[in-house]
């Protein structure tokens, strides 16, 4: 069972995780497009947001072919900043599988959507 | 032939302010996805929006004729005709989301708002955002009929249950035109 407001220290603020992306928008004040907010929302009731380390897995190993074919890269310091927490999930996802903790407002996923980057060779044309 | 059909809601409880006594009752998917672009999903689907005509306190054009209508309306109907949804286990698009959404935003948005980007939510709701101006501006609608909006400006950053907040709403959608 994971603790919905946990946080693995043994995570650090500069290591990076990966998350398949479904849903973009056109970002018109980034002039780019970036992930929509509710790609970062929830995976499941439990609110809980599934993501790899990217030290400790690859994107082709990440990347999904149906719908969530896009990724993108989060400083795991950022969700710290926002007051979110990132925990193992080694049960299921595979190597490097987490999943970001912490209540997810409208503010916070707006922060993280607009810090995120592309994996370059996974990112949505613009 | 495939049809978008718009029926009035049976619980009516808000009056658009836009003229609609030209809007058809439905609307045929060769004219809606005229654009090669758009996919073309076969089915039908039918949006119970509130669709009340009468007096309004401010006249406006005919939906039909605004900017975001048909292209919002677009995109909800290939959300919900492809069933385009979550590989993680996410609900299906529910149509009632949909006809929430767009009635709510007919009752906030201006003619010449720009056409929003449109989503599908994880709970199987609609979520239409713009990003321009120097704003942000997320609404979502849930499958229970919730309503919540997210705006942030220059100096205010506001999320709040849509309904209950209808004419600030309407003033932050302004900006984004």
């Amino acid at each position: 069972m994971i603790e919905p407001r946990g946080d693995d220290p043994s995570i650090g603020d500069g290591e990076v995780i990966l998350r398949r992306i479904a849903f973009t928008t056109i970002d018109q004040n980034l002039q780019r497009r970036r992930p929509s907010t509710q790609s970062f929302k929830q995976d499941g009731t439990d609110g809980l947001v599934s993501v790899y380390l990217l030290s400790e897995t690859t994107p082709a190993n990440v990347i999904d072919e149906g719908v969530e074919r896009y990724l993108a890269l989060v400083n795991v310091g950022l969700l710290r900043e926002l007051g979110l927490g990132i925990v193992r999930d080694p049960t299921s996802g595979g190597p490097g599988h987490c999943v970001i903790t912490g209540r997810k407002t409208k503010g916070r996923l707006n922060r993280i959507v607009q810090e995120a980057e592309w994996v370059e060779d996974y990112r949505p044309t613009d | 032939m495939t049809t978008i059909g718009i029926k009035p809601s049976p619980t009516s409880r808000a009056r658009t302010p836009y003229d609609d006594s030209t809007f058809p009752n439905n609307l045929t998917l060769d004219s809606v996805f005229s654009s090669e672009t758009w996919p073309q999903p076969t089915g039908t689907i039918t949006l119970h929006v509130v669709w009340e005509t009468g007096k309004a306190p401010v006249r406006r054009p005919p939906l039909a004729t605004t900017n975001w209508f048909i292209p919002t309306l677009q995109c909800m109907a290939s959300i919900l005709l492809t069933r385009e949804t979550w590989t993680t286990g996410g609900a299906q698009p529910d149509s009632s989301a949909a006809a929430e959404m767009l009635n709510l935003l007919s009752r906030v948005l201006d003619g010449r708002t720009p056409p929003p980007d449109v989503v599908p939510t994880w709970e199987g709701g609609i979520q239409v955002e713009w990003h321009r101006n120097g704003v942000d501006l997320e609404i979502e609608s849930t499958p229970s009929g919730d309503v919540e909006f997210y705006f942030k400006g220059p100096d205010v950053e506001r999320e709040e249950r849509a309904w209950d907040n209808l004419e600030e709403l309407a003033v932050h959608a302004l900006t984004v035109i």
